[in-house]
């Protein structure tokens, strides 16, 4: 399919055959009345996944409705295009956001992320971390108020994956999905990184992705817990601060997401840091003493004589912490979003969209024609 | 798709129009179903594998219940442990236990995560031709279903022992261990 002029996707050459079982209802009140009852939304009211719009979706995504996009083994369940599409609808997507849609579903279901898990116990959600030019094609927000609310790339990205766990991934809440206490990020978790604030290489970087690509990371993420210093103009302190925001971590082995504010960004710039020294200053600072953790039971065993002296950090390496640039800028804050309760049985995922999938990604102000589906 | 006809469902009579939407869930990969394996009627001599799930305390009970076995005169073959609580057990492993035994044991299903996994390993099993034994808490009931109809199985006899199962000292385990052992005899017995 050739993507002419401004990069809008193109409709089907023919009629797209779609699989999914067809409801008819009397209208569209009665439709989110239905969906509600039967535990397909996430409490909110959707938009009508017609036949039109679905294949509007898939089309944009220039795939087959039945290309498989990716397997979860636990549940013998598989994510195709089609679901993805319905759910992007019924989250409210533009249908140019399809492709970055289907880099996060190919990264949530590659084997080290666990989805079934994650998704089913703990107390985490996938947190998207969207990079590169993409960001500012489909209008991503990477500044003020970046977890949201407020912007709609941001909010229905999010919300597709949700609602996408929930009736393809056995994420239904309090049926299959058990956590105690969910999160707001479960409604939508989607970030983007800065591209004016990063002092540095994009994040995927250093994730097997060219500097000048394009990539969706996702990250089994708790709440983030923010770390506020606006008085220190020197890293020291505000690692110093970020570091015990980490400590809420699990000490099972996982890794760590941080989101650098552009001032605390800014200031380990100035003074000469790359990415790579502030994961290893924060590797150093982020720690409890072994007697802390025995304390708690989170360490086995006896009490030795020199636990008040031996020290375990939140993660097993520099390289489990993810730091990403995001945020507004006038404020001195930063967020840690501790991992999955598993540990290192979900890690960080990055894949990246090829050249053709980021050329999809342009937002047009009105949503292409598409062939009537049936 | 808009129209104007009369509802499909034939209730409420004729209407002026309605609105078509497409069902967003998935149901599974009914077309890997699998038939379930009769297990042997009588344990004399029969080769038991227990596949742990790694779960606190699942070994515990497990081996409460390898006692129960063998007091039927039953032969242990192994207890194998799943290198991941939260994953599929390897295939190597799978094959190894159908291989060797006429009947694996599995579990304990008792977490939301793990549950899923065990029941999609025991079937897995079955599909070896080896009948299985799976055991989840009153809890997870509900998830060991779903996830049994998601791979083929829907009416799948589930070994159910109460939860909780990982807080449990040994006297309680026991207790628990009867139970299980009790409806494991009662599946046997009506076998035939």
């Amino acid at each position: 399919m050739s993507l002419l002029g401004h990069d809008v996707p193109a409709p089907a050459p023919a009629p797209m055959r779609l699989s999914s079982e067809r409801i008819e209802l009397p209208d569209d009140a009665a439709v989110g009345e239905f969906f509600l009852q039967h535990g397909w939304t996430d409490g909110l009211p959707i938009v009508a996944p017609t036949p039109e719009l679905v294949t509007a979706f898939v089309a944009a995504a220039g795939r087959e409705p039945g290309e498989v996009l990716g397997e979860i083994p636990e549940q013998n369940r598989s994510v195709t295009v089609e679901k993805l599409a319905v759910n992007a609808v019924l989250a409210g997507c533009r249908p140019e956001y399809m492709s970055v849609l289907v880099a996060a579903v190919r990264a949530l279901t590659r084997t080290p992320f666990n989805l079934h898990s994650t998704t089913v116990s703990g107390a985490t959600a996938p947190l998207l971390i969207v990079s590169g030019p993409v960001v500012t094609k489909v209008g991503l927000n990477s500044g003020f108020s970046v977890f949201g609310p407020g912007h709609h790339a941001n909010a229905t990205i999010g919300r597709a994956v949700r609602l996408l766990l929930q009736n393809v991934c056995g994420g239904l809440p309090g049926l299959i999905d058990k956590s105690t206490f969910g999160h707001p990020g479960k409604f939508s978790y989607c970030i983007a990184e800065s591209q004016s604030h990063n002092p540095w290489t994009p994040v995927h970087a250093d994730r097997g992705v060219a500097d000048a690509g394009s990539a969706v990371t996702v990250f089994a993420g708790e709440a983030p817990v923010f770390a506020r210093n606006d008085w220190a103009e020197d890293p020291e302190p505000i690692l110093a601060t970020i570091a015990d925001a980490m400590l809420p971590s699990h000490f099972t082995g996982g890794g760590v997401v941080v989101v650098l504010g552009p001032l605390h960004a800014a200031a380990m710039a100035r003074a000469g840091m790359s990415r790579a020294d502030v994961r290893e200053g924060l590797f150093g600072l982020a720690r409890r003493s072994v007697s802390d953790l025995r304390r708690a039971g989170r360490l086995p065993g006896e009490p030795q004589t020199d636990d008040d002296s031996t020290y375990r950090s939140v993660v097993p390496s520099a390289d489990e912490i993810l730091v990403v640039v995001a945020g507004g800028h006038l404020y001195g804050y930063s967020a840690v979003v501790p991992s999955w309760v598993g540990g290192h049985e979900s890690v960080a995922v990055t894949e990246e969209l090829d050249g053709e999938e980021s050329a999809r990604c342009v937002v047009e102000p009105s949503i292409p024609a598409a062939e009537e589906a049936s | 798709m808009r129209g104007r006809a009369v509802h499909p469902s034939g209730r409420g009579g004729v209407l002026t129009a309605y609105v078509t939407v497409l069902d967003p869930t998935e149901a599974g990969d009914r077309s890997r179903s699998a038939e379930l394996v009769q297990p042997p009627a009588d344990l004399n001599g029969v080769r038991i594998g227990l596949l742990d799930n790694g779960k606190p305390n699942s070994d515990r009970l497990l081996s409460l219940l390898a006692e129960r076995f063998r007091a039927h005169e039953a032969v242990l073959y192994a207890t194998l442990r799943k290198p991941s609580i939260g994953r599929l057990a390897p295939v190597q492993l799978l094959d190894e236990l159908a291989q060797a035994c006429d009947l694996v044991v599995t579990g304990v299903g008792d977490c939301a995560g793990c549950c899923s996994c065990s029941v999609q390993d025991g079937i897995a099993v079955e599909r070896r031709g080896v009948p299985t034994l799976v055991i989840v808490t009153t809890e997870f009931l509900t998830t060991a279903r779903i996830s049994a109809t998601a791979a083929g199985v829907p009416d799948y006899p589930f070994t159910v022992i109460d939860h909780p199962l990982g807080s449990l000292a040994q006297g309680q385990l026991a207790q628990r261990a009867d139970l299980a052992m009790g409806q494991i005899r009662t599946r046997l017995a009506t076998t035939r």
